[in-house]
């Protein structure tokens, strides 16, 4: 079966003052029905911009300069603005980080979601839509009641939710989440992952989880793709990354963070800050902070390709001799 | 505390800003010179009768205690009896009112503001979507210009260009002269010469505030689209018009309620100016005159009045505020 | 202690450096920066080029157009300004040359011309005296012919106020004495003729020679109540014309005469022509940006600093004196402005101090709005905090950490309360409460509208302009610093 989701060498870039911000740099990933990709990275590593190029919302000066998407079978770059506009949402929906302004505040939580019911099936009459808004907030575990008030009365945790509901109201194949529970407390923070992997599994909704936080991606995605500095590094069957990281980057990544068994290891931080986009590094972007750099990798873009061992592809000159 | 609770307070602070108007418009025309000498040549003056004589003497004159004066005062500013005009000998309120001085003003610069504000909304949020092309440089350049053009200089060009040069308008006045002696035309004819004399005035002030208006909605629109929920709205699906003047217009018109509120003064202002180059009978024109010849009750009640209706138009943008910004109930 | 001093000039000269090269890095703020050295020049200028008060000199013909207007077509029927006699109260001897005589030539032998110190008031003004020996009539005509070279008249014309002194003058034997000028050999007009009979005594017309005034006119050969100005009906061709003096002497004498010469006033002037008083128009504009720049340098600077002073307080106390302090400010800003300048300048005098301090007494609350919310959001950051706890006192966290962080803002808002202030300025002076002593831009377009003059396009526009001018150049330099310093409105980078 094809998979409902295919991105292939995606290149977006950033239009400024100074040049290009060459965000996201010959990026190809898939996914397949009722599947999670994790896109995981530092933040200024791209994840964000994928996750804005998939829709292609990008902020000002923000371009899809190469690369093709392509959902389920029709390639989203090549569309025209207006049948863009009919696959968000639809097609494609995004869940934004709760405590962010992802709600508008001068219109009521309720009128935000019948809206994005309306804009994709205009003949639903009012009353039915609130209906529907009705049932989505308390399929995210929100009182029904709560359509008709604003986004400020509602708690980070409940805007979380209420942003997820909205999200399904056009019933989409694919849904986007950016950061999903972040700058929450940990305890919602859980709750939140928790009601997205119930809803994943009881609609059968494909994923892609766009987090910092490794720990959170392993719990629900599948596969997972570490993005570095505008590149996928790894990619693969999260698994196998998490468990036998290749990539010096990725290396770095996991033991940054606690250990998702409980095992009581020293935590460590890479050394280096992320290259600035706009003139990157030539070859590898992280030849400046890598450990292990050699000639080649100040030279040679590696390519994101099977190493000698392990199930994923990963982007690094180190496993070069195994795979000829 | 709800929409309700915000209002009564609004209202009462409303209340407060009207008592200190009062005191200032005391503080001032007591300290006016010749205000007393004023009062004598009143006394002097066969067309004044006693009992206006005793109305100045009990406001400004020394001969009570300063208390007992200002409670006088109080009382006629509470009741808009200001006395009469020493130029035309008629009370204030009714040169005000009745004479369509009143109406007249109200028809410029309301019909400018609103005119402004429409023209500074439309144009601003069509220049905000288009950052940096050229069409956002023209009209920022082109506010920033009339801006810094002196209105009375450009209701003078307009006067010289489209009255004098062209002879599409009239040179200036309310209407024409000989409606005076040869009685008003019926209402198609009436509507028509009225507009007539109305638009060059209308757009001399429509100008002074449009370009402020602009430069504001384009500044808060580029503020707005920059926040998430515009991100949001787009990957709704919502198009690009309906982003731009449902989500963000929404919002950036917040500031603008409160800053054209303020604003009001300064349009004021300008309607004077206006009125006075165009020898417009308004209000604007009532008080430059009575600067020019010293008529101290029409000056202190103007100034009154003046900034009675600016109280007004912060209490009517804190209404409307209150209503477009939900947050404002709770805090 | 010294070397740290120099240091500190040092880096704020290098800061100064870089923040010029930002500025003028955007086009905006380098256009007006490029404007205000202009005005600026204008101003400095100003006072060297035109000392004194131009509106107090004459220089040409009243409601005279700008001189270049005569190289277009409209400009056909301009005349300037002309004088036709270089030294017409003969302070010098060589005074003699300029005039040619003529007389009958049989008597040539009985007449003698020379330059005499004689004169009514004292030199080094001197006069021309001539001598006649013959016993019988004898007339004398003293002339210069001159070429008006212009189509259209002048805008007046006037005659020196002639004096003549016959000795040997007396009923019996009078001299007779005419002043007149010819239109090529046409027709001539008399101004003044008289038979002088009293010797030794310094006689003159007893009105004025102004081609304006009535009884000129009125001995210049024009009705009353003709429409034609004297100087339109003379001066109607281009062509040679004669201003003479014709002297009849009935026996022997001898007559001293001076002040003789005519000086027409021209219908164009200068770079931007006269008022109704004929004053210069571009030395009073030129004038007008001293007290346009002074005014609104000195307002804005003063509202600003009074706006700092009560944002900052506003900001950083907490309680009753932020509560009062704001309090104060918005009822401020329900004063509507310009009504109360009015009224208030009409209390305290139209003098250029009171309108300096009103207009800075009105301008501070925006801005101390402005300061105070900054200050707000200032003081809960960490290094406020840990300032405080390190022990710093008020005075010093506001001066070493919230100044320097509210200075662009201060910056901004300066930059953009100078056009306010000029426009402020510039509108009293045209409502006529202005100061009268001073030339601005507002009072020249209000001396504009009181002469009825709103048509004279060279003497409206140009103030104008110049107000514009002004503005423009604080709003472009206030807008540009407001996209550098004003996160809102920063572009990417």
């Amino acid at each position: 079966m094809a998979p409902v989701l295919e991105v292939q060498n995606l290149t977006t870039h950033y239009e400024t003052l100074r040049g290009w911000v060459r965000a996201v740099d010959d990026v190809s990933f898939s996914v397949e029905k009722g599947e999670a990709l994790g896109i995981a990275g530092e933040s200024g590593s791209g994840k964000s911009t994928v996750a804005l190029s998939l829709l292609r919302i990008l902020p000002r000066g923000g371009r899809i300069r190469k690369g093709r998407i392509l959902f389920e079978g029709t390639d989203l770059a090549s569309l025209s603005n207006e049948e863009m506009r009919k696959i968000r949402w639809k097609g494609i929906s995004i869940v934004f980080q709760g405590a962010m302004n992802a709600f508008n505040p001068v219109f009521k939580v309720g009128d935000q979601i019948i809206e994005a019911i309306q804009i994709h099936e205009p003949k639903t009459d009012k009353k039915a839509a609130l209906d529907r808004a009705r049932n989505l907030l308390e399929l995210v575990g929100v009182e029904p009641d709560r359509v008709d008030n604003y986004p400020h009365e509602f708690s980070g945790g409940m805007r979380q939710r209420a942003l997820i509901a909205m999200a399904l109201a056009a019933n989409p194949k694919l849904l986007i989440a950016d950061e999903p529970g972040t700058a929450l407390d940990v305890i919602v923070q859980a709750q939140t992952l928790k009601l997205m992997r119930e809803l994943k599994d009881r609609l059968g909704l494909s994923m892609v989880m766009i987090s910092h936080d490794l720990s959170i991606i392993a719990e629900t995605c599948e596969k997972v793709a570490i993005m570095y500095a505008g590149r996928i590094v790894e990619y693969g069957d999260a698994e196998g990354i998490f468990k036998e990281p290749l990539h010096p980057y990725t290396q770095g990544l996991v033991k940054a963070f606690p250990s998702i068994k409980g095992e009581r290891i020293r935590l460590t931080s890479i050394p280096g800050s992320p290259p600035d986009l706009l003139d990157p590094p030539s070859g590898c972007r992280f030849n400046p902070r890598c450990p292990f750099v050699m000639d080649v990798c100040h030279k040679v873009v590696p390519p994101l390709a099977p190493p000698g061992k392990g199930t994923h592809l990963v982007a690094c000159h180190l496993y070069g001799e195994g795979r000829k | 505390m709800g929409l309700r609770g915000y209002i009564l307070k609004r209202f009462a602070y409303t209340i407060f800003l009207v008592l200190f108007v009062i005191i200032v418009n005391w503080l001032i025309f007591q300290a006016m010179p010749g205000v007393q000498g004023a009062i004598a040549a009143l006394q002097g003056n066969p067309r004044s009768t006693p009992k206006q004589y005793q109305f100045y003497q009990d406001i400004y004159g020394l001969n009570k205690p300063p208390l007992d004066r200002f409670i006088t005062y109080f009382w006629s500013m509470l009741t808009f009896s200001f006395g009469n005009s020493y130029q035309t000998q008629h009370p204030v309120i009714n040169d005000v009112a009745h004479t369509g001085r009143l109406f007249n003003t109200l028809l410029l610069v309301g019909a400018s503001t609103v005119l402004a504000i429409l023209l500074g909304l439309v144009i601003g949020v069509i220049v905000s979507a288009r950052r940096g092309s050229s069409v956002d440089s023209f009209s920022v350049t082109a506010s920033l210009t009339t801006f810094s053009l002196p209105t009375f200089w450009m209701g003078i060009m307009l006067i010289t260009f489209f009255a004098t040069v062209l002879n599409w308008f009239p040179q200036g006045n309310t209407v024409p002269f000989d409606w005076g002696s040869n009685g008003i035309p019926p209402w198609p004819q009436y509507l028509l010469t009225r507009l007539q004399y109305l638009t060059l005035p209308l757009v001399t002030l429509t100008l002074f505030q449009y370009g402020g208006y602009l430069l504001l909605t384009r500044a808060t629109m580029l503020e707005t689209l920059s926040e998430d929920y515009i991100t949001t709205a787009r990957a709704k699906g919502l198009k690009e018009r309906a982003v731009l003047y449902k989500h963000a217009l929404k919002n950036a018109s917040l500031p603008i309620v409160t800053a054209s509120a303020l604003a009001f003064g300064t349009v004021l202002g300008g309607a004077i100016i206006t009125e006075t180059v165009f020898n417009w009978d308004g209000l604007g024109l009532y008080l430059f005159n009575a600067i020019q010849n010293k008529d101290f009750p029409v000056m202190q009640a103007m100034f009154y009045i003046l900034a009675l209706s600016v109280i007004a138009a912060n209490f009517l943008s804190d209404l409307i505020y209150g209503i477009l910004d939900p947050r404002i109930r709770y805090e | 202690m010294k070397a740290s001093g120099e240091t500190n000039l040092r880096f704020n000269l290098r800061r100064t450096y870089k923040f010029l090269k930002v500025l003028l890095s955007n086009r905006m703020a380098a256009l007006g920066v490029i404007m205000l050295i202009i005005a600026i020049g204008a101003a400095l200028v100003a006072p060297v080029l035109y000392p004194g008060n131009p509106q107090l000199v004459k220089v040409s013909g009243d409601f005279a157009q700008p001189g270049w207007v005569a190289y277009f077509p409209d400009g056909y029927y301009l005349s300037n300004n002309m004088v036709v006699v270089s030294d017409p109260s003969f302070a010098n001897p060589s005074a003699l040359q300029e005039w040619s005589y003529n007389y009958p030539q049989a008597q040539g032998a009985f007449l003698s011309f020379a330059w005499s110190p004689s004169t009514p008031v004292g030199p080094p003004s001197g006069s021309l005296q001539i001598t006649s020996n013959a016993s019988s009539s004898l007339g004398v005509t003293v002339s210069k012919v001159f070429h008006y070279p212009y189509h259209g008249p002048p805008s007046k014309f006037q005659l020196r106020a002639f004096q003549i002194d016959a000795q040997g003058a007396s009923v019996n034997q009078p001299v007779q004495v005419s002043l007149f000028l010819t239109r090529g050999t046409e027709k001539t007009y008399t101004f003044w003729s008289t038979n002088v009979t009293n010797s030794n005594q310094w006689i003159s017309p007893r009105y004025l020679l102004d081609s304006d005034a009535d009884q000129f006119k009125l001995a210049g050969g024009l009705q009353p109540g003709e429409p034609l100005s004297l100087s339109a009906a003379i001066f109607s061709q281009v062509n040679d014309y004669t201003l003479g003096v014709s002297i009849h002497f009935s026996g022997p004498g001898r007559v001293n005469l001076t002040n003789l010469g005519l000086v027409a006033d021209g219908t164009s002037f200068g770079l931007l022509g006269t008022d109704s008083q004929g004053s210069d128009l571009f030395a009073e504009v030129l004038h007008g940006a001293r007290i346009s720049l002074f005014v609104g340098l000195v307002s804005a600077f003063l509202g600003i600093s009074l706006g700092l002073i009560v944002g900052l307080i506003a900001g950083y106390k907490t309680g009753l004196t932020d509560e009062a302090l704001m309090r104060f400010t918005d009822m401020m800003l329900v004063l509507p402005a310009l009504p109360l300048l009015l009224v208030l300048i009409t209390v305290l005098g139209q003098n250029i101090f009171n309108i300096i301090i009103l207009i800075g007494f009105l301008g501070w609350m925006g801005f101390a709005r402005v300061i105070r919310s900054q200050v707000l959001s200032l003081k809960v950051r960490p290094f406020i905090e840990a300032a405080r706890a390190a022990g710093a006192g008020t005075g010093r966290i506001l001066k070493v950490h919230i100044f320097p962080n509210v200075v662009s803002l201060t910056y901004v808002n300066l930059a953009l309360a100078v056009p306010a202030a000029i426009l402020t300025e510039a509108a009293l002076s045209f409502l006529g409460l202005g100061d009268p002593t001073l030339i601005s831009w507002g009072q020249i377009i209000s001396n504009a509208q009181a002469a009825n003059a709103l048509k004279d396009w060279w003497w409206i526009i140009p103030p104008g302009i110049g107000i514009a001018f002004v503005s423009l150049t604080f709003v472009l330099i206030g807008y540009a610093l407001d996209e550098m310093f004003n996160p809102r409105l920063r572009r990417r980078r």
